[in-house]
């Protein structure tokens, strides 16, 4: 039971380099390879949730060595909820993949990556101590600059450094600050290095600057956010679906709550801090995005307001707030995927993607221009899609915790992302067409699948929001409140 | 204490070059130098002799290695972005600017 861990961080390897062999077989191999691979990981994610009781832990200690100084893999809560977002949108979006990336030539490197990618990604939210953690989030970090460059146009290539060196500086800062809790504690292991000592204040205010910094940059938390919007368009669309949707999420905002909580331990300031960075990204995305013309630019802005309303309520410290955070972590996966794919969409069949130049598809691509509306009324929180629950419990949450202009911040956001959204939806798929859209049909099968079930899920999330809090959120949530508490439930000693 | 600030001093080196040259090369060089220091800080802590709890021989080479990937992503990126555009200045990539 406890190799089923294992099978997520091998599974994928095996993939990824399988796909570089297979490719030269036989064309289609790299896609059914991945794709099975991804389904084998997404089906055992969800059947670990139906096969044991809510809110237990699975350990799995590598070679059999125990924690302190073995590697051991952990799930509990919080990394099972990531863990079903990861592999269930990448198994969406890799479907999708099949027929879009027909028009790209190296189909198998593609594959190799995004496996990669996955790995690094898995990884990171299993692993047990900090430098498993910050090797996986640079595997992860490294495939996913590979595929923004996957392209090999100018603006590509500059896009990719631009994220390389932004990302690297922000991996060093996060290396340093685990140096100094080595240092500190003379631990690695995310349930031993728990006891950083108030004797060394000076010390300890350092290492949050580092971690904020660095897991912050690779959230694309507000004044950290520069890379995100070259960074995001420029990759294919399921890449930009899977950066936007889980990456962001499980190497940024995953394990900056992760070690904050768990291992430097919550305070006051901290989570001040968290509420301002949060509120300053709902306030820049919602600057940003208003004044892009580029579709998949102004999603990408979306992204920094939206992580911005996550970091909001993760930041807020009480029950109520970690638990809208966290629900909107999980609506946000579903909904930005959503809408990457559909812009992915519209530029696979008008090859354009600057929305002045769009217009009246709805008739031409129906399926597209519906997925596209739910998507933007989910992301933009109106009833009965999920995001307006979680962005509700944000809000309630803020004003139960007295923080009233948070609250005011997190309800103007949410009014300015559905105007930018409505103007999307005018401009690309209602408006009188303005050039010729004779030509335009509606994308291939495999895609509209892949968009109309992410749509549905966005539906169910909403209408079935009960059931998501008390299966998916709510571990996760108890996982957090435990705070320091973190190794002793785990059983690591 | 001197060896723990002259490797922080090396860190800071490696930022201030990774943040205000404008040469591409210059850029992931400074980034290296960071990453060696951190691994020398970790070396240094670890020497202590209540620290006996990881294998830190381990620990460094892995990150090394994972340090060396990214390294030869970004040259390659660079690599890509000269043939482009015939500069390694930072000042006349268009994007990249500022």
């Amino acid at each position: 039971m406890n190799l089923i861990l294992l099978m997520f961080i091998l599974l994928p390897v095996a993939a990824a380099i399988l796909s570089l062999i297979a490719g030269s077989v036989y064309k289609k191999l790299p896609d059914i390879l991945s794709i099975s691979s991804i389904a084998v990981l997404a089906l055992s994610a969800a059947y670990l949730y139906l096969s044991r009781p809510v809110g237990s832990v699975l350990l799995f200690n590598l070679g059999g060595v125990p924690s302190p100084i073995g590697i051991n893999l952990v799930l509990d809560g919080l990394s099972h909820m990531m863990l079903l977002l990861i592999n269930g949108i990448s198994f969406i979006v890799l479907v999708y993949s099949a027929s879009y990336m027909e028009r790209y030539t190296a189909k198998d490197k593609f594959h190799s990556l995004v496996m990669l990618m996955i790995t690094g990604m898995n990884g990171a939210v299993l692993s047990g101590d900090l430098i498993s953690l910050f090797l996986f989030l640079e595997l992860a970090s490294v495939a996913s600059a590979a595929l923004v460059a996957f392209g090999t146009e100018a603006d590509e290539t500059e896009a990719s450094f631009k994220y390389l060196i932004l990302g690297g500086v922000a991996s060093m800062f996060i290396l340093l600050a685990i140096a100094m809790i080595f240092g500190i504690t003379g631990s690695l292991s995310l349930a031993v290095a728990n006891n950083i000592p108030a004797s060394v204040p000076l010390a300890k205010i350092f290492i949050l600057i580092l971690l904020m910094a660095g897991f912050g940059t690779k959230a694309a938390v507000a004044p950290f956010h520069a890379w995100l919007p070259d960074a995001h368009p420029s990759a294919p669309a399921p890449v930009s679906a899977m950066l936007s949707g889980v990456l962001v999420k499980a190497l940024g905002v995953y394990a900056l709550t992760r070690i904050l909580y768990n291992v430097i331990g919550m305070s006051y300031p901290i989570s001040m801090a968290l509420m301002v960075l949060g509120a300053l990204s709902i306030i820049t995305g919602s600057f940003l995005a208003p004044g892009q013309w580029d579709m998949k630019r102004m999603m990408a802005c979306s992204t920094v307001s939206q992580i911005g309303y996550i970091v909001l309520g993760v930041g807020l410290a009480t029950p109520m707030g970690v638990m809208g955070g966290l629900l909107h972590l999980f609506n946000h996966s579903i909904t930005k995927s959503l809408l990457f794919l559909t812009a992915g969409s519209v530029e696979y069949a008008t090859g354009e993607r600057d929305m002045r130049k769009l217009g009246g598809l709805r008739d031409a691509m129906p399926f597209t221009a519906n997925s596209s509306l739910v998507g933007s009324l989910a992301v933009s929180g109106v009833p009965p899609f999920g995001s307006f629950w979680s962005k509700l419990f944000i809000v309630i949450a803020c004003v139960q915790a007295g923080q009233l202009w948070f609250a005011a911040i997190a309800v103007i956001g949410s009014i300015i992302t559905l105007s930018y959204f409505a103007r999307l939806q005018k401009l690309s798929f209602f408006n009188k067409p303005a050039g010729d859209v004779s030509g335009v049909r509606e994308v291939p099968l495999a895609m509209i699948v892949s968009m109309v079930t992410l749509a549905l899920l966005c539906l169910l999330s909403g209408m079935f929001f009960t059931h998501v809090i008390t299966d998916v959120i709510n571990p996760a949530v108890v996982t957090i409140a435990r705070g320091l508490m973190y190794s002793r439930s785990t059983g690591v000693f | 204490m001197t060896e723990y600030l002259i490797s922080v001093m090396l860190f800071l080196i490696g930022l201030y070059a990774v943040s205000v040259k404008k040469h591409l090369i210059k850029k992931i060089m400074g980034l290296v130098i960071m990453e060696y220091s951190a691994c020398v800080l970790i070396a240094l802590f670890a020497s202590r002799n209540d620290v006996v709890q990881v294998n830190v021989q381990y620990i460094i080479s892995a990150v090394l290695v994972s340090g060396i990937g990214g390294t030869l992503m970004l040259a390659a990126v660079a690599v890509r972005l000269y043939q482009r555009h015939g500069t390694f200045d930072t000042g006349k990539i268009r994007s990249l600017r500022g």
